[in-house]
């Protein structure tokens, strides 16, 4: 299936936007891990289709995850 | 005495006396340093009944134990007092160059009270202190002086200026260190105008300091400036500015939108995040003295309506302030804005939060041109905000400007028509721009516990929330859901302790995440030689704590003052946290238990202050 990845903020850094070919029944905890780069200490939380959803919940085709952290205040 | 210097420099600006007084080394133990030890002092010798803005009125420098010792974050300086926007305990905290040239000059704090005649300057040269004449800066912008000073007496002359804003009485009006670096909260900037003091200009010419354990101090030093240097959080900040992460916090709903009706605004997410600052505008990075973090922005827009030369360029806190929160995301605007009030001298957050109550009351009508002047307020029109409310608030000009130069409080109460219920602030001081609603509930629990009013830096809160900080050897080892209120309290009593720790060091909350408990400890053993254990340290940190509750209490409040506004705890309209419900006063109820605070006068009990060994402050109040 086909996903579409949006890195936000500080995500940004470790890795780019873009879309990709996954296999069905992927994770977001399992996205960001195929991503790679993205250091594993940072809390993560993923919108699926602009609604945030827990990282174990599958992604379906055609879905846009927008990955976030909370790092750092100011 | 090893560490502090124990010694402070008090100031009688009516009579003119100067005198180094001493401070016994058992109130550095129990209270630390910065607004720990400045809680002490005032606690002690300062006039409760007098006026914030009167002759009477005290205001406090004070530094921590570990200013000028080359750690990375570890040297900033703490201003208390009476706050003249709260009516209560104030204090605020800069980094920047003051501690450090404070220390090596030979002393830990100044205390300054009376008024002087004339516009004056507190010159310091080492041992050397005076009060000079200073009428030709009176009336001239922060810039203008500060580069005058260091033209005039040596760049490495170190500053702290008011703006004409301090002068006129602003109620937020802010102090600045080397024309970048401000003391901002809680309106001391009007305290030194009240005093016609324009500033102090200090310069050392050495750098010597005693330590009790200088070989193990600088091997712990080395190794927590890589430390710091290196974590993630730090070369984000480095890379990107503290609103490095704006645009993650906006799809969290931390982001504050037009005084807090809106929790998500996308297209501002990316128009006002860190990175685009350093895309656009960002020419260079600077830092506080011997931070390796380094998360200053120097900024020049070029070209547009809000074209300025290169200088300080704004925090995230000033970002939001003068974008989202008034329904802007100019990114120009908000680097303008920072700079203007940065000349005025007045608190970035406060008159942010107070433009936007002041937008919400003219969009329903509350306020009218009559109010104004003839001033339209609408969202997110920056030009007038930057070249006729600034102005205007600086002077306290005409109907306008001296409204709201009072703070969102006491402009809300003037007007009347229910519009308190739609300022955001706890105990008159204007919260910062983290909405608790989407940026974890603990947060309004903390907002509303903290002494000065709603603060997100009086305690890492925030940061713990975020699962960015962990303290397992005092029992924080446990992953936080941020929009519920499980375990909130019993983080805060934790919290609580350690921000009192970083607030009472000077230590910067960019910095000293990366530093564990056992490491604290270390820390203020090799400099300062106390012996303390764990518990001792803990034990300082809610010492501070109650403090500033009984200083508090002796100042008017109670515990129906720990409270937060209607608009800060109504469900969020919309975004991540939309319709989810704060339960705050579960929250509350559950943390004066642990705290056992009573619940009526909201300070701690007579047993847990003699626990703690405050008898003697136990006296006065029970």
């Amino acid at each position: 299936m086909r996903i579409t990845v949006r890195p936000i903020g500080v995500i940004r850094k470790y890795a780019n936007g873009q879309e990709l070919e996954v296999t069905r029944g992927l994770t977001s905890r399992q996205l960001i891990e195929t991503l790679g780069g993205i250091p594993k200490k940072l809390k993560m939380v993923s919108y699926v289709n602009g609604k945030k959803k827990d990282l174990d919940d599958e992604l379906e085709d055609g879905d846009e995850i927008k990955l976030v952290t909370m790092l750092t205040g100011g | 005495m090893n560490g502090n210097t124990g010694k402070i420099i008090t100031v009688q600006l009516t009579s003119g006396d100067l005198v180094i007084a001493e401070l016994p080394e058992e109130y550095y133990q129990k209270y630390i340093g910065g607004s720990g030890l400045a809680a002490r002092y005032f606690w002690e010798h300062a006039d409760f009944d007098a006026d914030p803005l009167s002759p009477e009125a005290m205001l406090i420098f004070m530094n921590g134990p570990f200013s000028g010792l080359k750690l990375s974050g570890a040297s900033r300086n703490c201003i208390a007092g009476r706050s003249p926007l709260t009516g209560i305990w104030g204090d605020s905290s800069c980094g920047g160059y003051f501690a450090p040239e404070l220390r090596y000059a030979g002393y830990d704090g100044i205390v300054i009270a009376g008024r002087a005649e004339k516009p004056s300057l507190i010159f310091i040269e080492d041992e050397r202190v005076s009060i000079v004449d200073a009428a030709e800066y009176w009336g001239k912008g922060i810039e203008e002086v500060n580069r005058s000073l260091k033209e005039k007496h040596g760049k490495d002359y170190r500053t702290v200026l008011i703006g004409p804003a301090g002068e006129a009485g602003v109620k937020y009006a802010n102090i600045i260190n080397e024309g970048h670096h401000a003391f901002g909260r809680t309106g001391f900037g009007a305290v030194m105008g009240s005093k016609n003091l324009k500033g102090i200009v200090i310069h050392a010419s050495k750098k010597e300091m005693k330590l009790a354990d200088p070989k193990r101090y600088e091997e712990l030093r080395k190794e927590l400036n890589s430390k710091i240097k290196e974590a993630l959080a730090s070369t984000v900040l480095h890379e990107n500015g503290t609103a490095a992460n704006l645009e993650g916090g906006v799809y969290n709903g931390d982001v504050p939108i037009k005084n807090w009706t809106s929790n998500f605004w996308e297209e501002m997410a990316d128009a006002l995040t860190g990175g685009t600052l350093t895309d656009t505008y960002l020419t260079r990075t600077a830092a506080c003295a011997y931070c390796g973090v380094a998360c200053k922005r120097v900024v020049e827009v070029k070209e547009g309506p809000f074209a300025i030369p290169e200088g300080p360029g704004p925090e995230y806190e000033t970002i939001v302030s003068f974008g989202s929160l008034l329904g802007s995301m100019d990114l120009a605007a908000c680097c303008k804005a920072g700079r203007v009030c940065n000349d005025i001298g007045i608190d970035t957050i406060t008159a942010g939060g107070t433009i936007a109550w002041a937008m919400e009351a003219w969009e329903r009508g509350d306020l009218t041109e009559e109010d104004t002047d003839g001033v339209s307020l609408d969202w997110g029109d920056m030009a007038t905000v930057i070249d006729v409310v600034l102005p205007k608030i600086a002077r306290r000009e005409g109907k306008l400007g001296t409204l709201l130069s009072e703070g969102s409080r006491s402009a809300a109460d003037a007007i009347g028509k229910n519009s308190r219920a739609y300022t955001v602030q706890s105990k008159g001081l204007e919260a910062p721009m983290h909405d608790p609603r989407g940026g974890g509930h603990g947060l309004a629990l903390t907002y509303a516990m903290s002494a000065r009013g709603a603060c997100h830096v009086a305690d890492p809160m925030l940061f713990m929330e975020m699962g960015a900080c962990f303290y397992p050897e005092i029992g924080f080892e446990y992953e936080l859901e941020p929009m519920t209120d499980e375990y909130k309290p019993e983080t805060a009593v934790i919290s609580i302790q350690i921000g009192a720790l970083e607030n009472s060091a000077c230590f910067c909350q960019f910095a000293d995440r990366e530093v564990t408990i056992p490491e604290w400890v270390e820390l203020f053993n090799t400099v300062a030689g106390y012996g303390w254990d764990q518990d001792d340290m803990m034990r300082a940190g809610r010492r501070v704590f109650y403090l500033k509750r009984l200083l508090n209490y002796r100042l008017g409040c109670t515990a129906q003052d720990d409270d937060l506004t209607p608009r800060m705890l109504e469900p969020a309209r919309d975004g991540e946290p939309e319709g989810v419900e704060i339960n705050f006063s579960g929250m509350k109820e559950k943390f004066y238990q642990l705290m056992q605070m009573d619940p009526e006068k909201g300070i701690p009990v007579k047993t847990v202050l003699e626990e703690f060994d405050m008898g003697d402050e136990a006296k006065v109040i029970w």
